[in-house]
């Protein structure tokens, strides 16, 4: 770990409370919030039995990520991830939404907030994924792009997955969501989950099984469940062909 | 009314041709009259006994990749045909015919068995098999909301339903997440046989399923 990493894993490890920059890194949130969003974030958290008082320039990442589920919402770097394409490319569907029949209002819920229905509600939409299903997201994502482009004329800026490309991978994954510590896009193949004794209602966090098993001294006793992945083995051999070569 | 010579897929018969002479002949020409959903259209037959027993079952399944209309209009002729058999006269080589099995592409063989062990709900577990496969997302969110009305009336204070970190483990391949979660999976899925077989009370024979049951499981 880099000493941003280590810096990031500390804090994850002590509590809900984060420095401002993680919330502007991890969750690609602006801080202070904008607009609308800051006195509902504010309302909502004066009314939390428990608050969290984190002090000055920290912030609780839990109310953060509660607030955003009671909203059933997350952030555009997120949403982004969840349909394989980068802030610009979401923020350009997001402006042509109309044209394929979708109200903008139902799924901006904030500027920097997208509702989380915005990923099914697309596939009805468009005609080269109606009746289509999918064995997984990088399909998703190949389907999802092609008829963007065939649709709307969107040529998607993807966003890959960042232990596929260091693996070097064919064919590439593409993310669905983000390293917690080192904050690289990571696809569902390549990620497992750690357990900061998070609220079990809030979505898991997650690192690189390859950034796991660089630093699998350290986050070994924070891996999720009961066990380690049954595949790790496959990220030690090139950890160590990397380190050989 | 579908008589079960006519309704029959004849062997080389194309599969578009015949959903067409099938709506024609059964539903006066309009194939949203078949549908379950815009783009899947199924013909059935049954017989029972005592209005309680299932005794015969035929359902003939249409997946179109586009809406039935324009399926039906010959627009795009991509589609997959399933069909489930229940049938005790039809009983085949030992163990080739499975007490209820499911065709594809109206090839008569290989027959795979439905899933579901020796229920006897095999209709209902036969159309949720065609909306897991393809339209899960309606299928999940039917699961999470009858696990949820379970959990509601069953938890106390301080549980937490880990329903979507089920869903979410699944979608990003966490095998070892389901594994610690074993248990619960075994809870909901009783949960959901038991809302579908109160749902829908017209049951074959469980047992007989075993009967026919090769190889075994357990």
């Amino acid at each position: 770990m880099d000493e941003q990493q280590e810096q990031r894993f500390d804090f994850l490890r002590q509590g809900p409370c984060v420095p401002v920059q993680y919330v502007r890194d991890y969750y690609g949130l602006p801080w202070p919030l904008p607009g609308d969003l800051r006195p509902d974030f504010d309302a909502w958290q004066r009314r939390l039995r428990r608050p969290v008082n984190c002090g000055e320039g920290s912030v609780s990442r839990y109310d953060v990520e509660m607030f955003m589920q009671q909203k059933n919402a997350l952030p555009k770097k997120w949403i982004g991830a969840r349909l394989g394409m980068k802030v610009a490319s979401l923020d350009e569907l997001l402006s042509r939404l109309q044209d394929i029949e979708m109200r903008p209002q139902r799924y901006v819920v904030y500027a920097d907030l997208i509702a989380e229905s915005l990923t099914e509600d697309l596939v009805p939409k468009l005609p080269g994924l109606r009746f289509r299903t999918f064995p997984d997201h990088n399909s998703f994502c190949q389907w999802l792009h092609a008829d963007l482009d065939k649709v709307l004329g969107i040529k998607v800026q993807q966003l890959f997955c960042a232990t596929s490309d260091g693996i070097q991978e064919y064919p590439r994954q593409f993310a669905n969501n983000f390293d917690c510590i080192t904050l690289a896009p990571v696809s569902g193949k390549h990620q497992m989950w750690l357990d900061f004794r998070k609220p079990l209602n809030l979505g898991p966090d997650r690192c690189s099984k390859l950034f796991y098993v660089e630093n699998r001294d350290a986050l070994r006793s924070y891996c999720a469940g009961t066990r380690e992945p049954d595949d790790l083995e496959g990220y030690l051999r090139f950890l160590a062909g990397y380190q050989n070569a | 009314m579908l008589d079960g010579t006519g309704a029959r897929r004849n062997p080389g018969e194309n599969l578009q041709p015949w959903f067409v002479r099938m709506v024609d002949q059964f539903c006066g020409g309009d194939p949203k009259r078949t549908a379950i959903e815009d783009n899947i259209a199924v013909f059935v037959e049954l017989s029972w006994r005592d209005r309680t027993r299932l005794i015969y079952a035929n359902v003939q399944t249409v997946v179109a990749a586009c809406d039935l209309d324009d399926y039906y209009l010959g627009l795009n002729g991509d589609a997959q045909y399933l069909r489930l058999d229940f049938n005790y006269e039809t009983l085949g080589d030992p163990f080739s015919h499975p007490l209820a099995h499911v065709h594809v592409e109206g090839e008569l063989v290989p027959r795979f068995a439905l899933e579901g062990g020796i229920a006897g709900n095999i209709l209902v577990d036969y159309f949720e098999f065609l909306y897991r496969n393809f339209v899960p997302g309606k299928w999940i969110k039917w699961a999470e909301r009858e696990w949820g009305r379970e959990f509601a009336a069953t938890a106390r204070a301080d549980d937490v339903n880990h329903f979507s970190t089920i869903v979410e483990a699944f979608a990003t391949g966490q095998f070892q997440i389901l594994r610690d979660h074993a248990a619960l999976l075994t809870r909901i899925k009783r949960t959901l046989r038991r809302r579908k077989d109160e749902a829908f009370s017209l049951h074959m024979e469980g047992a007989d399923r075993e009967i026919l049951e090769y190889p075994l499981a357990r």
